[in-house]
């Protein structure tokens, strides 16, 4: 999946191109929706961005998690407002809580959004394909499919077709 | 500005310093800084006429150097010495040698130091001079024996404190017999390693207590009067971290605050005590108050004395100490001011957390005050005191004092130094968000402020939990995106460019 899509806690970004140095305007589809044009200006202490609400500036530091995700306190300048551990996950990668966490019994994949399971793909002990598609779930009103990050058996299956999930919940156990 | 006024010896580093060197300016007074090897480019030492290195790093090599800093005297002809808070400000025979150079040290005299400074013979004192002191020991103790019997007719819980102490060291509350031996013993082992003095003394304590003190301000001839009132009971690591004026717990008992006043006049009139100096009591749930110690010295916390009187303290501790001061009537005191302590520490421990500041931007706006020697990126220094700013506002009324303040703190940045990942360098940590969020506190809004209001609030230490905005979420995506992908492009960031935006994003920030 593209490098572009990706979402910061219930927020599903769409980006049309690659943002890349200090100043630019990109285009990005907020939440399968709505269109933005947002400008960014990048300094040495975070990044401010001009959306058609206003300008607004933001203090960033960055900070790698024991996962080896760099997560962002996000201050906003002028205003007490802090957001703690924000991290742009892409899209494919956002339903797994790292690719290198394993358990002792195989990978325990987990929900990184609430949604309803729309359809599940697997079957317990059926042998999985890196990529292959597991699960999707519906969230914000759009569909994401939840892949296998390696190759190997289906071990658990913890939800069911319908059922609504939160964040953090197991959906399947992968070995 | 008069000509040929004498030239003042700052002996202190950082904001204090400054501070006095403003006033010296403005009176003409030439100055000179002092100053550590790790303090070679401090912003002090470019606010003064002259400056002198007195070597050394540590404190006890520098900054408490006695003998290198009257050859700076000396060297650079000054007449005067300053001594700001800290270091050498209580020291009797830091005077006394400043006396014997034919030097002028801008306080009280060596006499009055030393008794202050000595916490039983201050105590003593004060029995004396019939001012209520609270319950406990008349001297030092002359051991455990002594303690449990006093604890006993003055009743738990008791604080057995250092004699020679302050700053919360060699003190230890004990909540009932059992304990007293081991905190005894403790308390004693702490004070001698702290202040080469073992001796203890016992007081009761204070349930919940108000920490309440008098600015006054001495002829040194046995007149005086006071400036007012702080309330510095908000404390963490017994250590003030926001002060204000008039005082929250004596506008609840009026009569009290002029007890007060009669009292810290009585002490100073007695003592005949010059300059300016700072008398503090601990006042109860009840009203009652009952004198704890006396500061010989400039208070760290005096810019709220100023903001209510008009009085620039330092300007009639220099006209003082060359004879043109001609002490005034009690000053009038209008509205209210706070002040809060911005320190390089951790929010949840309070331990200090100095390190590299690599942007720093202060608050402005009427009647906001900020007194710091931090300007650009710089290094909180790990070898002295890590406070990194004092920001003190006046307002009509304590509630519009409050809400200047809030809006002072959120205007402040004081970002650790980053790589161009926006990763921090160093261990800068500091204490404003508790600060943010002290001034939003439905206790502190209401003036319910005793010295355990921190450990008492424990949310004041959480961050606030809020869904993230749009517009940070978009923020943080391009920002990770850019980083992420910075070796398609030339990732150097340059940070003038900052300027521009940042104030755009503020006109904006207007309209929400």
């Amino acid at each position: 999946m593209s490098a572009l899509k990706g979402q910061v806690g219930a927020w599903h970004f769409d980006f049309a191109k690659l943002p890349i140095g200090l100043h630019g305007i990109v285009q990005v589809k907020i939440n399968e929706k709505d269109q933005l044009m947002v400008e960014w200006f990048k300094d040495a202490q975070g990044i401010s961005i001009k959306t058609e609400h206003g300008v607004f500036s933001f203090d960033l530091l960055g900070e790698v998690s024991e996962e080896g995700l760099v997560q962002y306190q996000v201050k906003q300048r002028g205003s007490s407002e802090v957001f703690s551990s924000l991290h742009f996950l892409t899209s494919g990668a956002e339903l797994f809580e790292s690719q290198n966490t394993k358990l002792k019994h195989g990978i325990k994949i987990k929900a990184q959004m609430p949604g309803k399971v729309l359809k599940i793909l697997i079957k317990e002990g059926q042998a999985i394909t890196e990529g292959e598609p597991m699960i999707v779930i519906e969230a914000m009103k759009m569909e994401n499919q939840v892949s296998s990050v390696h190759n190997g058996k289906v071990k658990k299956i913890f939800i069911e077709q319908g059922q609504a999930v939160e964040t953090g919940e197991a959906l399947v156990l992968l070995e | 500005m008069k000509p040929n006024r004498p030239t003042v010896l700052i002996a202190n580093r950082g904001e204090i310093a400054i501070r006095i060197a403003r006033t010296c300016k403005l009176l003409g007074f030439p100055t000179v800084a002092v100053y550590s090897e790790a303090d070679q480019s401090s912003e002090h030492v470019f606010m003064c006429d002259q400056a002198y290195c007195l070597g050394g790093i540590l404190p006890k090599d520098s900054y408490l150097n006695i003998s290198s800093i009257l050859d700076i005297a000396r060297k650079s002809k000054a007449k005067l010495i300053h001594p700001g808070y800290g270091f050498l400000s209580e020291r009797a025979d830091f005077i006394e040698a400043c006396q014997k150079a034919n030097l002028i040290f801008i306080g009280p005299s060596a006499k009055c130091v030393a008794l202050m400074g000595n916490k039983v013979a201050a105590r003593m004192a004060m029995d004396q001079l019939n001012i209520a002191r609270v319950p406990g020991s008349h001297g030092a103790l002359s051991g455990v024996k002594e303690a449990k019997q006093l604890a006993k007719e003055i009743g738990y819980p008791v604080l057995l404190k250092a004699k020679a102490g302050g700053g919360g060291k060699g003190m230890r509350q004990v909540e009932s017999e059992k304990f007293l031996e081991s905190s005894f013993e403790a308390a004693s082992r702490e004070a001698e390693k702290s202040f080469g003095d073992s001796d203890l003394y016992l007081e009761k304590l204070i349930l919940s207590p108000h920490h309440v003190e008098v600015q006054v301000f001495g002829d040194g001839k046995g007149g005086g009067i006071h400036l007012g009132e702080r309330e510095c009971s908000i404390q963490r690591r017994h250590q003030k971290i926001l002060e204000e004026t008039p005082s929250p717990v004596l506008e609840l008992f009026p009569k009290t605050r002029e007890k007060l006043f009669e009292a810290a006049l009585k002490i100073i009139k007695n003592i005949k005590y010059q300059s300016a100096g700072t008398l503090e009591f601990i006042v109860d749930e009840q009203g009652n108050f009952y004198f704890l110690e006396m500061n010989t010295r400039l208070q760290v916390e005096h810019p709220v004395t100023e903001w209510v009187t008009g009085v620039d303290l330092v300007e009639w501790q220099l006209l003082q100490a060359i004879g043109e001061l001609q002490l005034p009537e009690i000053p009038p005191r209008t509205g209210h001011s706070i002040e809060v302590r911005l320190y390089a520490e951790d929010p949840e421990s309070f331990l200090p957390a100095p390190g590299s500041i690599g942007f720093i931007e202060f608050a402005s706006g009427p009647f906001v005050r900020v007194d710091s020697a931090f300007k650009s990126p710089t290094e909180v220094s790990m070898y002295y005191d890590p406070m990194i700013a004092k920001i003190s506002v006046w307002g009509e009324t304590r509630e519009k004092a409050l809400a200047r303040l809030r809006v002072s703190l959120d205007e402040i940045r004081v970002e650790p130094l980053k790589n161009a990942q926006g990763h921090k360098i160093g261990s800068l940590k500091t204490n404003l968000f508790l600060l943010q969020k002290l001034v939003r506190n439905k206790k502190v809004l209401k003036g319910d402020t005793p010295t355990d209001l921190i450990a008492k609030e424990p949310e004041l230490k959480q961050i606030f939990t809020k869904d993230v905005t749009l517009e940070a979420a978009l923020a943080v995506s391009l920002y990770q995106l850019i980083e992420e992908n910075i070796s398609l492009h030339d990732g150097t960031v340059n940070p003038t460019t900052e300027f521009y935006w940042t104030k755009q994003s503020k006109t904006e920030g207007l309209r929400s």
